[in-house]
């Protein structure tokens, strides 16, 4: 076998590319991110629902979106949607898509139990003084539901960025597409890939970080 | 133009796919077993007395949790393999990817399941002469075990999920020949909806296959009050599937 001969440079002749596909893929994950949230919120409204007109739907969408693999998802959103003619999306909106409604479920369950994990007496002490239920849920529950659901939802961006490393799949011109084609010509895929590898990395990194401090400092004060 | 659908073929290649699902199976189950090995290898070196081992233990796990498998798949089978000349088919390195990412996860559970235990049951097996290595064997890990036992599941799921990604490396399983089939005939819509039918009664199977063998692990709960073998309500388990978007 030929020697492989590495050149590191390809790397940093490429870096407009890659770093354009990097940031194709976070957007297509902050998309997928806000979708899978409004999609959450009215579905964790939902679950809660004492009524099973309402919360047997939002069961059964979340157990299908997490219990089927985001690339059947993306695929048929991409390729089986568009062949039955009901909708043709572009390879960054079938992401966009495919993601946030895989995201739809994790969010939803993340934002009910937030919901449920706050103490009843809250809704009984707001009902006492006088709000009703709707400002009851805006100014007291809400904005300790949010601070209980904060880190675990980091938690799902950082996977659904994750994810939607796959959209390159479909074509999307991300890193990794980059990092495939312009191998084709340079013959330096280990470089290309690695250098995609460790940038991804660092990203994920980077955000769960912040997202363990952020848990730190929400989760210090409400011991107090 | 909206089209009808025709899941004939789907029938037509249904021993095709099935093989699909048999070849999804192996990788998962070899995954998860080669996952937990090195899940509990990780998480030992975490509680090492040793900083450096401790330090190493974090940054592997680190890095693991930080790489998304399609691209650590493409590394390996795109970059590594070629890099090196280090011989490694499809089926290996799918399995390889699994196992590394899944036991940086199962380190994290099973190191929050150490932590759960009261310091007490150490030091009372201890206190009745039990050697460190028997009570590490007989008294902690039966316990980690049990409180692990339900993020085991999920990470399970989340492999059998996964599994999809490694088609596009080219292993014949359960998405690759749906993804063969639906290009052959041209039939997107039926081959992706049955695949995706497949995984979900697979995923399905699995949680409430392991919440079954969670409630036996229950000791606490004895038979005839809280002991059943399957939940009240099944359909409650479905919404806690896997841990991750997959």
């Amino acid at each position: 076998m030929v020697a492989y001969d590495f050149r590191w440079e390809t790397i940093w002749e490429h870096r407009t590319e890659l770093l354009t596909g990097l940031w194709l893929t976070i957007q297509v994950a902050g998309i997928a991110f806000a979708l899978g949230c409004a999609l959450g919120l009215p579905l964790a409204a939902m679950r809660s629902s004492r009524s099973p007109l309402l919360s047997a739907p939002a069961t059964i969408w979340v157990a299908l979106t997490r219990g089927v693999p985001l690339l059947v998802v993306l695929y048929w959103v991409y390729y089986a949607a568009a062949n039955q003619g009901w909708f043709a999306l572009s390879e960054f909106r079938s992401g966009a898509v495919a993601l946030g409604v895989t995201g739809s479920g994790y969010l939803a369950e993340n934002f009910r139990g937030a919901i449920a994990a706050i103490d009843p007496g809250q809704r009984e002490a707001a009902a006492a003084v006088g709000l009703r239920p709707a400002r009851t849920f805006v100014s007291v529950i809400a904005p300790q539901a949010l601070r209980i659901a904060l880190p675990s939802s980091i938690n799902v961006f950082i996977a659904l960025l994750k994810g939607a490393t796959i959209v390159s799949i479909i074509g999307l011109a991300d890193m990794f597409y980059v990092a495939r084609t312009v191998s084709f010509d340079t013959f330096s895929p280990f470089e290309l890939y690695t250098a995609a590898a460790v940038i991804i990395i660092a990203v994920t990194l980077a955000i769960a970080a912040v997202a363990s401090l952020l848990e730190r400092r929400l989760s210090s004060g409400a011991d107090r | 133009m909206i089209v009808g659908f025709d899941f004939d073929p789907v029938w037509d290649q249904r021993s095709q796919l099935l093989g699909g699902l048999v070849v999804l199976l192996e990788i998962t189950a070899l995954s998860m077993v080669l996952a937990t090995i090195g899940g509990l290898g990780l998480s030992r070196l975490r509680r090492s007395r040793l900083r450096w081992v401790q330090a190493l233990g974090f940054v592997v796990v680190q890095v693991l949790r930080g790489i998304a498998l399609y691209v650590l798949v493409l590394w390996l089978f795109n970059g590594l393999v070629v890099a090196t000349g280090i011989t490694l088919t499809a089926f290996q390195t799918g399995v390889i990817a699994l196992s590394l990412l899944n036991a940086a996860y199962l380190a994290e559970v099973f190191r929050a399941g150490y932590d759960a235990l009261p310091a007490g049951q150490r030091e009372a097996a201890l206190a009745i002469g039990l050697t460190p290595r028997a009570v590490g064997r007989d008294v902690l890990a039966p316990q980690v075990l049990r409180i692990s036992w339900p993020a085991m599941g999920n990470v399970l799921v989340d492999i059998a999920k996964d599994s999809a990604i490694v088609s596009v490396i080219g292993v014949s399983e359960l998405m690759r020949e749906a993804d063969r089939w639906a290009q052959y005939y041209f039939l997107p819509f039926e081959f992706y909806t049955a695949a995706g039918a497949v995984y979900f009664v697979v995923v399905m199977a699995i949680t409430l296959g392991w919440r079954a063998i969670e409630r036996r692990l229950d000791v606490t709960a004895f038979p005839g009050r809280g002991g059943r073998m399957w939940p009240h309500a099944p359909w409650r388990s479905l919404t806690r599937i896997g841990a991750h978007p997959r």
